[in-house]
């Protein structure tokens, strides 16, 4: 089980075609008088429209990758075939990486102690990555090493990771006038699972007749124990992290902002695994005689033997990872009365494994199509792939006493329109209510 | 408003018609995985299951060379030791008490008072003249003297005299004669008692007499009383007399050589018991043994008294000595203060202990012992009698002897037995000629003593086939004499060998049974022309007779669709086998170096035994022999490659259904009927190689 727990992480990595930036809320962060803004500038907390208080919950989901194309890999029977297992190798380069994720806002609400207005924000998140150099990695996972009879493969940078914590945080706004709001978050967070794969290698050889495979290899990883299930008072890690932003009114049309969001680190106590396998050659299940030794449980033997060579040295210690921190500008401009263009950049500025990846470029527009209905689309170019275009509708509901608000939209739709032209996709959507 | 809310479900169809991917049916694929899985080779030595009998002769040809050992006969074979016990209850013959001598003077100023107070004048004019000499002396008649109190309570209570003697002895110190003395000694408790009577005529001045009595049969008492009845003192007339009121007459009483059958008394050190026998061993037939070496065995001793006072005891064998010391063990029954009895249990061990068993060289199984007790002196009155005993219980048990000497007998020994073959075991069928093979009974014989060796029958057994082969000829009709070693060489082993070939049996025909089992019934008869009166038969721990199966069979020979095959359980569960495999190819890579042509299947069958499948589904596949040059070596191996494809539903049968797998192969030399021999570097290689088809579902 949890070769196939590794299997399902690493494919899904592996799989996911979008951009890793396909969170920043390319579209969200513009909707500043909907609670779920404020999780992109924390200054957002000043547009927010409510006398009581105001509530919502948003969950976003994303994967992607920076080579390959998504056509095919989910088809009616969710089954991937050869042909398809076959292109997306083909289309990968060099420095190819994944993400996948989601983000749940559990409850996010808003009050007022006295002319203050103040946030408190639940959240769980999970966030992973994986790379690698050689197209062949992701052949040998979907194809198996049958294909690779007599070739050498040879892997110098594989990574991955899958971070999955929750967070309590509170934010309130600094008076910095009327015209510049400025906000800030502070948040406490629970680590409840961690794999990472730092970088490493490997050399596979199957033998054209397949009696032999050779492996030579080196890898670690660091993972919290109980890995494949967590409580909700699991804690294999605790950190904090801060965020601040702050957006200002230049004239009544045209406005700016700037923001950066999750700054922090988590510590982790997490087992080190280590293994360094030096160009081992397997041959089999050595049986000295087949006339004289049970074949009972040979194949527990072989797979015994396999995983004796693979198993790691394990030892348990401390372990710091940051979080995801991401940095935000915009401008905006009010078209109309009902209409607002936007442009933003979005960063996220942390190495994974030999890649580094681009700012992300994006403009935007929404317009109120009726009343309470916005609706917007997006466009994107830059980070880990090079395009991609969204559409978000948002929809309110005003009654005399509250205000019923749903949220439904992507950032990239292009792997769910054009699956063989996107890379990746994601998709969000929320509730959220406020009182007056 | 209406508006409005009519966008909700348009917001719901949307994400529902977006959901392409269902991620609750799981992704999937399929892998192409290939692994080797085994590697093995098949050497001779796996054929003929135990490699140990294969040996290598100097051309790297091989032959097999095979010990198994048909009986053994051991020195417990021969000699079985008996336990012997000897089991006593030993009694008192008589107690004896010590020896006590009392004392008592009578002066002339006593006897001088005692007339004065009886108004005699005599007595005052004794008393007056103290110190005088008187002219004359006038006889005095009729004295007598009061009781004299003998208290004998520090040495006994009371006893009943078996034996005993009573001496008194009267010392006259007096310047007259004394005369007509009556003396009596009586037990002072019982009236008109009298122990001892005596009469003495008469004691002249300065002189002693002496009576004795005996008091045997009597019971006497501590306190006992001595009386002079009668006493006259009497000087010739006219004879001037001292007179000297200290003179005295000594009255000294010896009771001695006392044997009681009864007494409460304290007594002294005393020998109570002395055994001096001898214990024959009966090993039955008519075995003589006159040395014997303990290997194992124990002494024991258990003792239990009566006897109010500690008794020492000992008991040695003087004839078992070790690093020159005999047996001897000693031990004190001590009385337990409650129940006023002791008791005792030894265990010696004998272990390396030479026990003479001739008794001065003139006899055989015969060993003495000496057994005593000895009575403590404790100066404390205990009360005993002869019903008092020492129950003993002794004897030598368990003795395993680890030497012997002397004459085994006379005997018979039979031996009904198999032996099973197994270098054949893995061969199941086909039929192969040996060239040359050579069987003896080998022999060998480090017991002291010959014998005669007579096969009655032995038969070779093929269980596969059911065929047997009954070995004949003169080999196994003309009984065989087998010596032994004499003394004194000791460890020594003669060896008789009985070779059985064509010549002088059908051996070839047994051997070409392939026989898994040998079956013999064979007879040695010990001592058959031997001599009792030599004792020059000997055995030690070491010593073995035994008899030997040896075979030398050079793997030379023609075989013609020879099966070898073995049965292996198949248990291919979940967690090894996993469902995710839809099936593929098990790969049989082999290179044969044999000269051999290999036809090579599996089956796997059911648990009733129902072949369900078969590896090959298109019969045995062949391997080629390798190729012989002009000298019958092979110079260079047959190669093959063996593909068996099976799908999901051949390998789910196989999973849920297979409990055992046979792997046959069927081996014929090539070329045709011509004998090849067998080199060590010969061996099949092969690898199988899994390539599946693995479906990863997530």
């Amino acid at each position: 089980m949890i070769i196939r727990t590794l299997l399902l992480c690493l494919t899904g990595l592996l799989l996911s075609k979008e951009t890793a930036t396909a969170q920043f809320g390319l579209q969200t962060g513009l909707l500043r008088d909907r609670i779920w803004s404020q999780s992109y500038n924390p200054a957002n907390l000043a547009f927010s429209d409510f006398e009581t208080f105001q509530f919502g919950s948003r969950a976003n989901v994303w994967f992607g990758n920076n080579h390959a194309a998504i056509k095919g890999v989910f088809s009616e029977n969710n089954t991937i075939t050869t042909a398809t297992a076959n292109r997306l190798v083909s289309e990968l380069k060099s420095n190819n990486v994944a993400n996948a994720g989601y983000a749940w806002e559990l409850a996010s609400v808003n009050v007022k102690f006295g002319s203050r207005k103040w946030g408190f924000y639940l959240n769980q998140g999970l966030s992973a990555t994986a790379g690698f150099d050689e197209p062949r990695t992701l052949g040998l996972l979907l194809n198996g090493n049958g294909p690779y009879k007599g070739d050498t493969i040879t892997e110098n940078k594989l990574f991955g990771n899958l971070r999955q914590w929750r967070s309590l945080g509170a934010g309130t706004l600094l008076d910095l006038g009327e015209k510049i709001k400025l906000g800030v978050r502070l948040n406490l967070l629970q680590g409840t699972r961690l794999f990472n794969l730092e970088s490493s290698r490997y050399q596979f050889y199957t033998a054209e007749n397949g009696t032999n495979l050779y492996l030579d290899a080196d890898y670690t990883f660091y993972n919290t124990p109980g890995f494949r299930s967590t409580g909700l008072f699991d804690l294999h890690g605790f950190g904090t992290s801060a965020g601040a932003g702050i957006v200002a009114e230049l004239n009544d049309k045209m406005t700016i902002e700037a923001a950066v969001t999750e700054l922090g680190v988590i510590f982790w106590t997490a087992d080190r695994n280590t293994r360094s396998i030096r160009l081992v050659d397997y041959e089999g299940v050595v049986i000295s005689s087949i006339l004289l030794d049970s074949l009972d449980g040979f194949i527990d033997s072989a797979i015994d033997s396999l995983t004796n060579l693979v198993l790691p040295d394990s030892t348990r210690g401390s372990y710091a990872t940051p979080t995801p921190v991401r940095f935000r500008v915009g401008w905006s401009y009010s078209i109309c009365e009902n209409g607002l263009f936007n442009a933003t950049i979005a960063y996220n500025p942390f190495r994974r494994g030999s890649y580094t990846s681009l700012p992300l470029i994006s403009v935007a527009y929404q317009h109120e199509v009726l009343r309470g209905l916005k609706l917007g689309a997006s466009a994107y170019g830059g980070g880990y792939d090079t395009f991609g275009f969204g559409l978000v509708g948002a929809y309110q509901i005003n009654t005399r006493k509250a205000k019923f608000d749903l949220l439904l939209g992507s950032d990239n739709l292009t792997g769910l329109l054009f699956s063989s032209l996107g890379r990746g996709m994601n998709v969000f959507g929320g509730i959220g209510l406020a009182v007056d | 408003m209406m508006r409005n809310y009519l966008l909700v479900p348009l917001f719901l169809l949307l994400i529902l018609t977006s959901c392409r991917f269902k991620p609750r049916e799981g992704l999937n694929w399929e892998q192409n995985l290939v692994a080797p899985l085994v590697k093995s080779r098949i050497s001779i030595e796996d054929i003929l299951t135990d490699s140990s009998v294969v040996h290598v002769n100097p051309d790297n040809s091989m032959q097999i060379v095979y010990r198994n050992t048909l009986t053994e006969l051991f020195l417990s074979d021969y000699l079985v030791v008996p336990d012997t016990s000897v089991g006593s209850k030993i009694t008192l013959d008589s107690l004896s008490l010590a020896t006590d001598t009392l004392e008592q003077d009578l002066t002339l100023g006593q006897m001088a008072r005692a007339l004065k107070e009886n108004g005699d004048p005599a007595g005052d004019f004794i008393l007056n003249n103290h110190g005088n000499t008187i002219p004359w002396f006038q006889d005095i008649v009729g004295q007598s003297s009061p009781d004299i109190e003998i208290d004998a309570s520090a040495f006994f209570e009371e006893a009943d005299l078996i034996s005993g003697q009573m001496v008194v002895e009267i010392i006259n110190n007096l310047p007259v004669s004394i005369s007509n003395v009556v003396f009596n000694l009586r037990n002072d408790t019982i009236a008109f008692d009298t122990l001892v009577r005596k009469t003495i005529a008469v004691i002249p001045p300065n002189t002693t007499a002496v009576e004795s009595a005996s008091l045997a049969g009597k019971t006497v008492y501590s306190k006992m009383a001595a009386q002079l009845e009668n006493l006259d003192l009497t000087a010739p007339l006219f004879q001037p007399i001292p007179i000297d009121t200290n003179d005295y007459v000594r009255f000294r009483i010896i009771v001695k050589d006392l044997s009681a059958s009864r007494a409460t008394a304290v007594f002294p050190a005393q020998r109570v018991l002395d055994d001096f026998g001898r214990i024959r061993y009966d090993f039955g037939d008519d075995l003589a043994i006159t040395r014997l070496k303990v290997g194992s065995g124990e002494l024991r001793i258990r003792a239990f008294s009566t006897i109010q006072d500690t008794i020492q005891f000992s008991y040695k064998l003087p004839t078992a000595i070790k690093d020159g010391l005999p047996v001897s063990v000693q031990e004190r029954l001590i009385p337990d203060p409650v129940a006023d009895t002791a008791g005792a249990n030894i265990v010696f061990d004998l272990e390396d202990y030479y026990i003479d068993l001739t008794v001065n060289g003139d006899s055989t199984n015969l060993f003495p012992y000496h057994l005593t007790g000895d009575l403590i002196y404790s100066g404390v009155k205990q009360t005993m009698d002869l019903s008092d005993s020492i129950d003993l219980f002794y004897g030598l048990f368990e003795i395993k002897p680890s030497y012997i000497e002397g004459y085994l007998g006379k005997q018979l020994f039979a031996f009904d037995d198999s032996v099973e073959l197994d270098f054949f075991d893995a061969i199941q069928g086909g039929s192969i000629a040996l060239e040359k093979p050579e069987v003896t009974l080998t022999i060998l014989n480090s017991i002291g003593v010959d014998g005669e060796l007579k096969i009655n029958s032995l038969n070779g057994h093929n269980s596969r086939t059911g065929q047997t082969v009954a070995l004949t000829g003169a080999a196994v009709t003309t009984p065989v004499e087998v010596l032994g070693p004499r003394l004194p060489n000791v460890g020594q082993a003669l060896l008789t060998k009985i070779d059985f070939n064509s010549g002088n049996s059908n051996i070839n025909d047994l051997l070409n049974l392939l026989p898994d089992r040998i079956d013999f019934n064979m007879d040695v008869e010990v001592n058959k022309y031997g001599n009792p009166g030599l004792l020059d038969n000997f055995a030690t721990n070491e010593s073995r007779f035994s008899a030997f199966l040896d075979m030398q069979v050079p793997l030379h020979g023609i075989a013609d669709q020879l099966i070898l095959q073995d049965t292996v359980v198949v248990n291919i569960s979940e967690g090894t086998m996993p469902e995710g495999i839809e099936g593929g190819e098990l790969n049989l890579i082999v290179s044969n170096d044999f000269p051999f042509e290999a036809a090579v299947q599996m089956y796997f069958r059911d648990a009733v035994g129902n072949i369900i499948d078969s590896l090959f589904t298109s019969g045995n596949q062949v391997v080629p022999a390798g190729q012989v040059d002009q000298n019958g070596i092979v110079q260079a191996p047959g190669e093959s490659t063996i593909f068996a494809g099976f799908d999901k539903e051949r390998l789910d049968q196989i999973r849920l259904r297979s409990t055992e797998a046979i792997i046959r192969f069927s081996l014929s030399t090539k070329p045709d009927n011509t004998p090849v021999k067998i080199y060590t570097s010969y061996g099949i290689d092969f690898h199988l190689v899994g390539d599946f088809i693995y479906n990863v579902d997530l």
